[in-house]
């Protein structure tokens, strides 16, 4: 049996990354709120603490596959022509793509601050 | 009592128009399908519209009454604000007044296979089958093919040609259920894609106005579990 299509994999992945996004927005607003005083300086080291930076690009990772998925939804359901899918499909998978290397970036920069 | 109903003969009319039409002398506790038959026999005999049974079981007056789909048959006018607006099941072609195309619709239920596939040798007398394997298929079974469902489905209005629509999926989880199927990965296998399955985004409207209190959206639930637990 092959599931290689994209029905049941990326109904999975949008789940399992909706979980990961939660969890992760929770441990971020808390830390956010209970923090006194919330310094540039203090943002910086905790963006380049190795776990927390390993954290955030995962985090940007699922939330591009998420976005993906759920787009992918939106084209399906309400664009019936399949010329405008096509296009619709290609420019959102390269605003997905351009946005995640460019945040990854980001926190690839900041690891090397560590 | 007043009503709005769709009018649209292909041979006669440009386009489709509402008609008023108002019945008096209604007994408390009539049906619709009573209601609609008076009409026709007392005021207008162009009125088209499908009925047979009158009691729910055959399933052919599936119809829109005051925005949600619902038989005509098992409907009491009692219940229904005034005018009652009657239309046919959305998102279908339409062949006459309140009389839709299924072809669709049962292009998609005989898609999923609706019928045992038992690759073993047939038992020369029957299948056995425990109390507990029988009982599950009950909530599948009783689903009498009105169409209510698929026609309120957003996801089959974007896609009827693709989307196999929740009265097909209950189907094909009615056989996947049953202990003497034989065929789980092929009907899962047929299922796999963007479009059959997994354009249902549980939206319910199909429970909300199933005619006999089935449960399409859990039956589509348990194919995706299903699918899951064989991937993992």
């Amino acid at each position: 049996m092959t599931y290689q299509a994209k029905g049941l994999q990326a109904w999975f992945f949008q789940r399992v990354s909706g979980v990961f996004i939660a969890l992760y927005i929770l441990y971020f607003l808390w830390v956010f709120f209970t923090t006194e005083l919330f310094t540039y300086q203090l943002w910086l080291t905790w963006f380049s603490h190795p776990l927390m930076n390993a954290a955030t690009g995962l985090f940007f990772i699922q939330l591009v596959v998420h976005a993906w998925v759920g787009m992918r939804d939106v084209v399906l359901d309400y664009m019936p022509n399949n010329t405008i899918r096509f296009f619709s499909l290609i420019v959102i998978s390269f605003i997905l793509i351009a946005s995640s290397l460019e945040i990854l970036r980001i926190l690839f920069s900041l690891s090397l601050n560590a | 009592m007043r009503f709005t109903i769709y009018r649209f003969n292909p041979e006669a009319d440009n386009a489709p128009y509402m008609k008023d039409y108002e019945l008096a002398d209604i007994e408390p506790g009539t049906m619709l399908r009573d209601a609609l038959l008076r009409i026709k026999n007392e005021q207008d005999d162009s009125l088209s519209f499908r009925h047979s049974c009158g009691e729910g079981v055959c399933g052919s007056d599936g119809i829109n009454i005051n925005g949600s789909n619902a038989l005509a048959c098992v409907t009491s006018i009692d219940s229904l604000n005034e005018p009652i607006v009657l239309r046919p099941l959305p998102g279908m072609p339409v062949v006459r007044d309140l009389v839709i195309d299924m072809t669709q619709f049962y292009t998609q239920y005989r898609a999923v296979k609706p019928w045992l596939i038992v690759n073993d040798p047939v038992p020369e007398v029957e299948f056995k089958q425990s109390p507990e394997q029988r009982d599950k298929l009950d909530g599948l079974y009783e689903c009498i093919l009105c169409g209510c469902c698929s026609t309120a489905c957003p996801s089959f209005w974007w896609n009827p040609d693709k989307f196999m629509g929740p009265a097909a999926l209950l189907q094909s989880w009615r056989f996947l259920s049953d202990s003497r199927d034989q065929a789980t990965d092929e009907r899962l296998e047929a299922l796999e894609g963007p479009y059959k399955l997994f354009r249902c985004h549980s939206i319910m409207n199909c429970v909300e106005v199933c005619p006999k209190q089935l449960n399409p959206t859990q039956a589509i639930g348990n194919i995706k579990k299903l699918m899951l637990k064989k991937m993992l």
